[in-house]
């Protein structure tokens, strides 16, 4: 069966669109630069199940969440997932120094390379189902994993941006688009989404659109009532 | 940020705090089908009961290729949020997609992502 088939969503996505999906998707049952291929595909898993917490039931602190593996991966990561899925908003740099510290301990130094890749995972999955969602489609099956190790290859042309995690160079682009500098493959994975799906670096470069369904202004507003909406000022 | 770039380049106008900060369907504007693409951006990020009814709307009013294309827009922002609120990433000055300087006047201050915004 193919993946993302066209005929499978009931309405017109453009075949750049669905040839981004089966790019991540390939690349989703890899193994990447920290996480093994079952391991990543058990992030997409959780991200994929996560729902917003009720108001009497947060969270657990991060220091209270076990370390180790009870199958693919552990309380704490799966914790992570979930929160950076569905309360990113809440997310703040004392959140993350700890969550970096507990992974350290975990997995050995280079921990914000873990957590960048499982930042990737979440943005190049969580897009995708949510279209399926949103056009009423059922969700893809998650792809097989596939075996071999991550490499744990550290890039070395990496600056410190202002953010939490070292960030590529400026020669990336807007600071969103370099905030995942530790895992420049998934990076350019999730940029690739985000051209299909938003616009290109041609399109964005140009105020009036003529070529799409959709006109400048209007997909413009769509993008920044999201971000209101998720009160990010991205 | 490029609403206000590619509204002014075609000749539209918008009120920005009233479409954009408050999603106030009956805002000033002249961009096209305004009203059920603000309708439609708070269902579809929420996954809202309504959300179907709303899409049937959306599509009727603009058809099923625009319709698309504007669940792919809303499906991809609500994940750029997440990846720019996840990695602390400081705002961009003077540059779009952000323009920070462009903010205050759209009464995002009290946003609780503002504590955790560098820049």
């Amino acid at each position: 069966m193919t993946t993302f088939a066209p005929d499978s969503f009931g309405y017109p996505v453009a075949e750049p669109v669905l040839d981004a999906f089966r790019t991540v998707w390939t690349a989703l049952a890899q193994p990447g630069r920290w996480w093994t291929g079952p391991e990543r595909v058990a992030i997409a898993d959780v991200a994929r199940g996560a729902e917003p917490r009720d108001l009497g039931n947060p969270y657990p602190p991060i220091d209270q969440l076990g370390a180790e593996d009870d199958g693919d991966l552990s309380p704490l990561v799966r914790t992570i997932v979930e929160r950076v899925t569905t309360e990113s908003f809440r997310l703040d740099r004392p959140w993350f120094d700890r969550v970096v510290a507990r992974l350290d301990d975990r997995y050995g130094p280079r921990a914000e390379g873990r957590y960048a890749e499982l930042v990737a995972i979440v943005a190049q999955v969580a897009p995708i189902d949510h279209l399926c969602r949103v056009v009423g489609r059922p969700l893809e099956p998650l792809p097989v994993p596939q075996p071999g190790e991550p490499s744990q290859a550290w890039p070395d042309d990496l600056v410190d941006g202002g953010a939490w995690l070292p960030m590529s160079g400026p020669e990336w682009g807007p600071n969103v688009a370099r905030g995942l500098g530790p895992v420049p493959e998934d990076n350019l994975l999730r940029l690739g989404l985000v051209m299909a799906m938003y616009g290109g670096v041609d399109d964005l470069a140009r105020p009036v659109w003529d070529h799409r369904a959709l006109a400048r202004p209007q997909v413009e507003l769509l993008a920044a009532r999201t971000s209101a909406l998720n009160e990010c000022f991205y | 940020m490029f609403l206000r770039e590619s509204s002014n380049a075609a000749g539209e106008s918008v009120d920005l705090k009233a479409a954009v900060a408050a999603g106030d369907p009956d805002a000033d504007s002249d961009i096209a089908h305004a009203p059920i693409l603000l309708v439609f951006a708070e269902s579809a990020n929420r996954l809202a009961d309504a959300l179907p009814t709303t899409w049937y709307r959306l599509v009727d009013e603009i058809g099923a290729d625009a319709a698309v294309e504007a669940a792919q827009v809303v499906s991809i922002f609500r994940a750029l949020n997440a990846m720019a609120d996840a990695t602390g990433i400081p705002l961009d000055r003077g540059r779009p997609p952000t323009d920070a300087d462009a903010l205050p006047d759209m009464g995002f201050d009290g946003w609780v992502t503002a504590a955790n915004t560098p820049g």
